[in-house]
């Protein structure tokens, strides 16, 4: 069964929490610059949350030269190899979202890779604004 | 199935399998650092040599090999720290010391050895090039081929042909995965500078900041044969651009 991050904006209170869980699970620090998801925030107590949409055809594996961007595995997410990116960010300058981005800190490119199946952005959302859903097998959203 | 034994633990891979990465499966760390998963196998740092024994051989006889490179085979024994293999480590990382004196990589990995100061003279001028090669392979990849060894023997460096960077597109892989920082470039958010090249920068339309290089954008369009107004805009902007997108949606 695929499973997808499904993001409702208009419960989103723009506390960032996500971004918080997300550096912590990838930088194990408190770090919500370094997240891979990111709030763009809209007003008080109102943000959008972004992250990869794990597109069907998606732009950054297409580009990768080294085959660092794996296609879709069983759950439908497209996974980073960090040891076989030569850092060359054609993803980051395709990905016509802007969701997968260069680390200036590690020096790496990093995406959502739905945190291997327990996406901790999900986990900590108070207002379920994010939430992680089984997807039916021809079904895609975000 | 192939079934060996590295430092007395056994271990199963794949044929065709490298000795490297079946001591990684192990967790037992052999050092590498011209070895890289996204890029051809060079075996130029010898670093990652360790002692092998085949099935067969008696038990005086044993080689060295390059474990990047050699792949695994049924009922081999693998040595990573042999008396011999530290030897030759340290040997190596000496001549690396004499060769880049300034290195503070190089220094590093001397100190792991208990290695204070090289007993070969400096190399005079020296830089900070091992000539691991993984730049110009990288390069390689990203599909520019824009650099190269150039020349041979004790004259052998790392470089553009003839002087001059046609081919570079200014996309910075080599100096982002030169492992000594041997790679120099600057980039003042107006141009970019490397390999004596000046490399114009795209401006994101919504803020200005200069993200890609005119070239980059014109090679990947080329290449990949994408629209260029995936490159108008920085990923800052395309976020937001998202974010705007997921708004109109859901009111």
């Amino acid at each position: 069964m695929k499973k997808l991050l499904a993001v409702t904006p208009s419960k989103c209170i723009d506390c960032k929490k996500c971004q918080v869980a997300c550096s912590f699970k990838h930088h194990e620090s408190f770090e919500p610059e370094r997240a891979r998801i990111k709030v763009q925030t809209k007003g008080e107590e109102d943000g959008i949350p972004v992250v990869c949409l794990q597109c069907e055809e998606a732009a950054c594996l297409s580009v990768c030269p080294t085959g660092a961007l794996q296609p879709h595995n069983a759950e439908g997410v497209i996974e980073l190899d960090e040891e076989k990116c030569i850092r060359c960010r054609a993803c980051v300058a395709a990905c016509p979202f802007g969701n997968i981005t260069y680390e200036n800190t590690s020096n790496k490119v990093q995406k959502c890779d739905l945190c291997k199946g327990e996406p901790m952005c999900a986990v900590f959302c108070p207002t379920g604004a994010i939430a992680y859903i089984d997807v039916p097998d021809e079904g895609h959203n975000v | 199935m192939i079934k060996l034994t590295i430092d007395g633990k056994s271990v199963e891979v794949s044929k065709g399998t490298t000795v490297l990465a079946a001591a990684k499966k192990l967790g037992i760390k052999i050092p590498a650092v011209c070895a890289h998963a996204g890029i051809d196998t060079f075996s130029a740092c010898r670093l990652c040599t360790v002692e092998i024994r085949k099935k067969g051989w008696t038990d005086d006889y044993s080689k060295m090999i390059a474990s990047c490179a050699f792949p695994a085979e049924d009922e081999m024994q693998v040595f990573t720290a042999s008396e011999g293999v530290i030897k030759i480590r340290k040997t190596l990382i000496d001549l690396l010391m004499a060769r880049c004196p300034d290195s503070e990589v190089v220094k590093g990995w001397a100190l792991e050895y208990g290695l204070l100061k090289t007993s070969y003279e400096n190399r005079k001028p020296a830089d900070k090039c091992i000539l691991c090669a993984t730049c110009t392979r990288v390069c390689e990849k990203v599909g520019t081929c824009a650099i190269s060894t150039n020349q041979r023997g004790t004259t052998k460096r790392v470089g553009i042909p003839f002087g001059e960077a046609t081919d570079c597109i200014g996309c910075l892989s080599c100096a982002l995965n030169c492992p000594t920082g041997h790679i120099k470039y600057t980039d003042d958010g107006q141009t970019r500078k490397i390999w004596n090249k000046t490399f114009e920068m795209k401006k994101c339309t919504e803020c200005g900041k200069a993200h890609v290089t005119v070239d980059q954008v014109a090679y990947y369009v080329k290449k990949h044969s994408m629209p260029e107004e995936h490159f108008l805009i920085c990923d800052d902007c395309k976020q937001k651009r998202t974010a705007d997108t997921f708004a109109s949606i859901s009111s």
